[in-house]
């Protein structure tokens, strides 16, 4: 009979495991904390083993390591409770077979032990052809992490697998799905996290330009270079170059990336000598790089070159169950950064959230919500002050055949207008909601005309 | 009184969870429930204590538990305002009114449990 040790300080919640998992025909042990839970599996070298994450002494990341100390090559699903999604990074780093937040839906308990069963048979079966990595030790701070939803964890599951390996990925989502972020995350989690993270965002600049800062120029190369310049893929040395937007490359470009990839050398425009290319490449697109392809506007080479490993980010529409944790994670936020104290939600507001469509993502949850605690008069997020951006959804809906094509200077001058008018003409509050500076502000009021 | 989105109408316990988690076994329901008796009150009232003297880490911590532990037994209705209290008590202006809320809920439940056969 394969034996399952349960560690868990909660007597409920181990007792419950211990129940459901008898009925399957295990032989279910128990230990009240971690030292205790080590001491078991020393004694009884248990199958698999279950263990909570917080517990007081020795914590669930502690059996982790301890386990992997000892060679025991025993699985481990661990446990957690509200709060811990943070902790699936460093739990699937350390070695942890799987994650599991409780309660845990029975069928789920279920298939993920015998899975994790089958799995360390088959691991027990095969002989070790390449030694395996040491243990990382390092701490990772990932506070900002919102995601409860099963596509998040497992996005989160996989960042913690492939930040450990120095793999290109390529992240795919819709625009404010935060690609930036997960990418900073890739980097930072993993084995680049003392490295530089280099940024380029490709569609903002000119083939010419964007070939001199990715892999720099030297002195007389082209006009105005009137010195040496070292490239983002030199800058980031052993670390991460992010190409965000890189759907916005040209085919020429992409020719020369696809040499870097290859070759792991480059050299600077206009410059004979051939750099070494060490850094691990992050591509992010919200455009479908396959259809590009077909299009003739990617090459498919370069492609398959950058997605050794794939995030797809869900838009938020498909992860609106996320939506309650983003708003109390972007009060905190927002409540910091503007000083403000708006700690309650008002009635209404996360239904009227949970309804819209979101194609600005949760870069526009967090600009709704700002804007809304920017005009709340009190510490309640009210609904009043929510103002979403109906447009796109009447769009989708088809009752907006005949959308006014309008410029972008037309456009930018009435949200401006629309922004200032909802903070009374608050110019640093509206500054703050456009994101620009007060000085850039009163010339584009001056530029467009407007009036109070 | 506590904030409408983060709490719902104090329903009796829903046994769904632990039913099938325990495959419909009355004796394992028993066992479970006659723990909760045990560990569940004083739990709550660890609870009153720490928000009495805005003990803001044992708050943290035992609503931390009490998350799992009445998401479990099916008391779910006060579970979004302990999710509150776990994340931003300090903020709570009307802390002693869901602590209050939370325990009234989990008292009923426990004369629910209590008068099960």
């Amino acid at each position: 009979m394969e034996k399952i040790l349960v560690i868990d300080d909660d007597k409920l919640v181990r007792k419950v495991f211990k129940l459901t998992l008898s009925k399957e025909g295990y032989d279910v042990l128990e230990a009240e904390d971690g030292r205790q839970g080590l001491q078991v599996i020393k004694a009884e070298q248990p199958d698999l083993v279950l263990t909570d994450f917080q517990m007081p002494g020795i914590n669930g990341l502690e059996v982790i390591a301890e386990i992997s100390r000892l060679k025991l090559n025993i699985p481990v699903i661990m446990l957690t409770g509200y709060g811990d999604v943070s902790l699936t990074i460093k739990s699937i780093q350390k070695g942890a077979y799987e994650f599991l937040e409780k309660p845990t839906k029975p069928e789920v308990l279920k298939s993920t032990v015998r899975n994790a069963l089958d799995s360390a048979k088959t691991s027990r079966d095969l002989p070790d052809v390449i030694s395996s990595e040491d243990e990382v030790e390092k701490e990772l701070d990932n506070n900002f992490l919102v995601g409860r939803t099963p596509r998040m964890k497992q996005i989160f599951k996989n960042i913690g697998m492939i930040s450990m390996n120095k793999v290109n990925v390529l992240i795919e989502g819709e625009t404010g799905t935060g690609k930036e972020l997960i990418a900073r995350l890739v980097h930072f989690s993993g084995i680049t996290r003392d490295r530089p993270l280099v940024v380029v965002n490709c569609s903002a600049l000119t083939e010419t330009l964007l070939e001199s800062e990715l892999f720099g120029h030297v002195k007389g190369s082209f006009t105005d270079s009137i010195r040496d310049k070292k490239g983002k893929f030199e800058l980031a040395g052993d670390g991460t170059i992010f190409l965000d937007e890189i759907s916005e490359v040209s085919l020429n470009t992409q020719v020369k990336l696809l040499r870097v990839i290859q070759e792991l050398e480059f050299e600077k425009v206009g410059g004979e000598e051939t750099i070494p290319m060490r850094a691990r490449i992050i591509a992010a697109t919200n455009k479908n790089l396959e259809d590009l392809i077909k299009e003739g506007k990617f090459r498919e080479d370069l492609y398959y070159r950058l997605k050794v490993f794939t995030i797809k980010l869900p838009p938020l529409r498909e992860r609106k169950d996320d939506i309650g944790d983003l708003i109390i994670h972007f009060l905190h936020k927002l409540n910091k950064k503007f000083n403000k104290n708006v700690t309650k939600i008002g009635d209404g507001v996360v239904e009227l959230l949970m309804q819209h469509n979101w194609h600005g993502n949760v870069r526009e949850l967090e600009n709704t919500i700002l804007q809304a605690i920017v005009m709340s008069k009190n510490d309640v997020l009210e609904r009043q002050n929510i103002v979403l951006n109906t447009a796109l959804d009447q769009q989708d809906d088809g009752v907006s055949p005949g959308l006014e094509l309008k410029s972008l200077a037309e456009v930018e001058k009435a949200h401006i207008k629309a922004v200032l008018d909802s903070v009374h003409w608050n110019k640093v509050d509206a500054s703050r909601i456009l994101e620009i500076t007060r000085p850039t502000l009163n010339a584009k009021i001056e530029k467009y005309n407007l009036r109070h | 009184m506590p904030s409408k989105n983060f709490s719902g109408s104090p329903d009796l316990p829903d046994l769904t969870f632990l039913r099938e988690m325990l495959g419909n076994d009355q004796d394992s329901l028993k066992e479970i429930i006659t723990i909760f008796l045990e560990d569940g009150p004083p739990m709550i009232k660890s609870l009153e204590e720490s928000v009495r003297l805005r003990d803001f880490d044992m708050i943290k911590r035992t609503s931390h538990t009490l998350i799992t532990e009445l998401s479990t037994v099916g008391i779910t209705s006060v579970v979004p305002d302990l999710k509150r209290m776990n994340k931003t008590a300090k903020e709570m202006n009307d802390l002693d009114e869901v602590m209050e809320h939370i325990k009234d809920v989990v008292d009923r439940s426990v004369q629910f449990f209590k008068s099960m056969d």
